[in-house]
């Protein structure tokens, strides 16, 4: 194939590569933030079963669920500057969207996660005298974050990868700079390794670190 | 009380768009900066150097349109898909993105008088056997979903297999990687691929001849008026001649019109 002349990587494509990498990280880091905070926030309220906010509250979280994080990102970046004053640029709709999207999956890891603590670990600690808060701080979040921990990471990991998707409203991502330089180069099959490999070097860790935190938090051993 | 702040959140909706709604133009000056949309999708229209910096036809012409508003330019890359989407819900201020202007296109924005004009040419490999439209009934042909193109080649050849590209250069790769047997295309880029590389041949055939216009989201005279006599002058200054023979070596085939 190499017997026709096409472009060159240089020097500035691999700026390109490390900025777009950059901005993958950013837009990820910054989305899982968001999607910690709601979804703590939202599956701290579900795990409580309240009878009409429970029903209430999948209606925020089914919802993102089970619509592709596509169609999120065009009614973000396209749709709302159509019906209202508010205009978000390519970056605040990825990192929103994709923080929204975080944060349903992440309710219900939480949620869960609080349940998997039996029911004697809270009706001890009350028969002690201690307060919902405080058994919730003392008791329960010890023994859940074991659940919750694997969940949550395996979580993070996809949503780095499913970023990618933040590329197609134009935001110039690692996986939008892949496109660039093909464009220019015509040598996909060279741009896609090295894009497929700095996804690998950013996802592999956590992946790794997945694996050694649920070990650690399983020798724990359990309480009661 | 919530029902007069539901009433009061239609109404803020309904009125976003209609009331604060100046002409871009005023917006333009005041911020003392245009936004583009221009294709970057292949050369000599719009592409990336090896510096990764915009080039080519459309940026020259974003770029003299900044430098007559005496503002600042911003590029924003779009493609054939979004740039009308771009353009309505107001990402940018302008299209220039080798953009046909037709009938359909403009019930959803406003074009300005064409700065380019270009006619649908093929581009196949050397020594194919294809020599006209009528010959894709059967055979893979890369074709832009949405363009000019597509609609010519469903009337003349409405049994080839459509293979849709998002961008002229993937067809060249399709090409290469004998995918498909032509590509259609704009002659304007057709004819600078067909130059570059001896392994491509432009059929010499120009089947249509199609206005390139610049696009303006609808409801901004005063912009869209700025922008005709802004090209009216492009052309008849000899700039745009000028520009056209910078980037395809040659003078423009199709004269132009101008008004002023």
């Amino acid at each position: 194939m190499e017997q026709y002349i096409f472009p060159k990587l240089t020097s500035y494509d691999a700026l390109l590569l490390l900025k777009g990498m950059g901005m993958t990280i950013t837009v990820t880091l910054l989305a899982i933030a968001i999607g910690l905070a709601i979804g703590f926030f939202i599956g701290l309220l579900r795990s409580l079963k309240i009878p009409v906010l429970s029903k209430l509250l999948l209606v925020y979280i089914e919802p993102i669920r089970n619509s592709p994080l596509v169609a999120q990102l065009f009614f973000a970046y396209y749709g709302i500057a159509m019906v209202t004053d508010f205009n978000p640029s390519a970056f605040q709709a990825a990192v929103w969207t994709l923080g929204i999207n975080t944060s349903a999956f992440a309710a219900v890891i939480v949620d869960a996660s609080i349940r998997s603590v039996e029911k004697g670990q809270w009706e001890a600690a009350y028969s002690l005298g201690m307060n919902y808060w405080k058994t919730f701080r003392l008791v329960i979040v010890p023994q859940a974050i074991r659940v919750f921990i694997p969940s949550f990471v395996g979580l993070c990991v996809n949503q780095l990868q499913v970023s990618s998707l933040v590329s197609l409203i134009g935001f110039v991502d690692l996986t939008r700079v892949g496109y660039m330089l093909t464009l220019r180069t015509y040598r996909p099959f060279l741009i896609w390794s090295i894009v497929a490999v700095l996804y690998f070097a950013l996802s592999f860790p956590i992946s790794k670190f997945a694996r050694y935190a649920e070990s650690r938090v399983k020798s724990y051993g359990k309480i009661g | 009380m919530r029902k007069v702040l539901i009433v009061l959140l239609i109404l803020s909706v309904i009125f976003a768009g209609t009331v604060i709604g100046a002409d871009k133009l005023d917006k333009i000056l005041q911020d003392g900066k245009i936004v583009v949309g221009i294709a970057l999708g292949g050369p000599p229209i719009g592409f990336r150097n090896e510096k990764n910096e915009p080039m080519g036809y459309d940026v020259d012409v974003a770029t003299l349109i900044a430098e007559a508003l005496g503002v600042e330019l911003e590029i924003v890359e779009v493609t054939g898909a979004t740039r009308i989407p771009m353009l309505m819900s107001d990402k940018i201020d302008l299209v220039i993105a080798n953009m046909t202007a037709n009938l359909e296109r403009a019930k959803s924005v406003d074009f300005s008088m064409p700065y380019l004009r270009t006619g649908i040419k093929i581009l196949v490999r050397t020594g194919s056997d294809i020599e006209s439209i009528e010959d894709f009934n059967g055979r893979k042909v890369a074709i832009g979903r949405g363009t000019t193109g597509e609609a010519l080649v469903k009337k003349m050849a409405p049994d080839t297999e459509f293979v849709y590209i998002e961008e002229f250069t993937n067809a060249i790769l399709l090409l290469r990687q004998n995918k498909v047997e032509a590509a259609i295309e704009d002659g304007t880029l057709v004819d600078y691929m067909a130059g570059q590389y001896d392994e491509f041949t432009a059929l010499p055939k120009l089947y249509t001849s199609d206005p390139i216009g610049i696009g303006v989201q609808k409801g901004n005279p005063d912009l869209l008026r700025w922008i005709d006599m802004f090209v009216s002058q492009f052309i008849s200054t000899g700039q745009q001649a000028e520009l056209y023979k910078k980037w395809w070596g040659v003078l423009p085939t199709a004269e132009l019109a101008y008004i002023w």
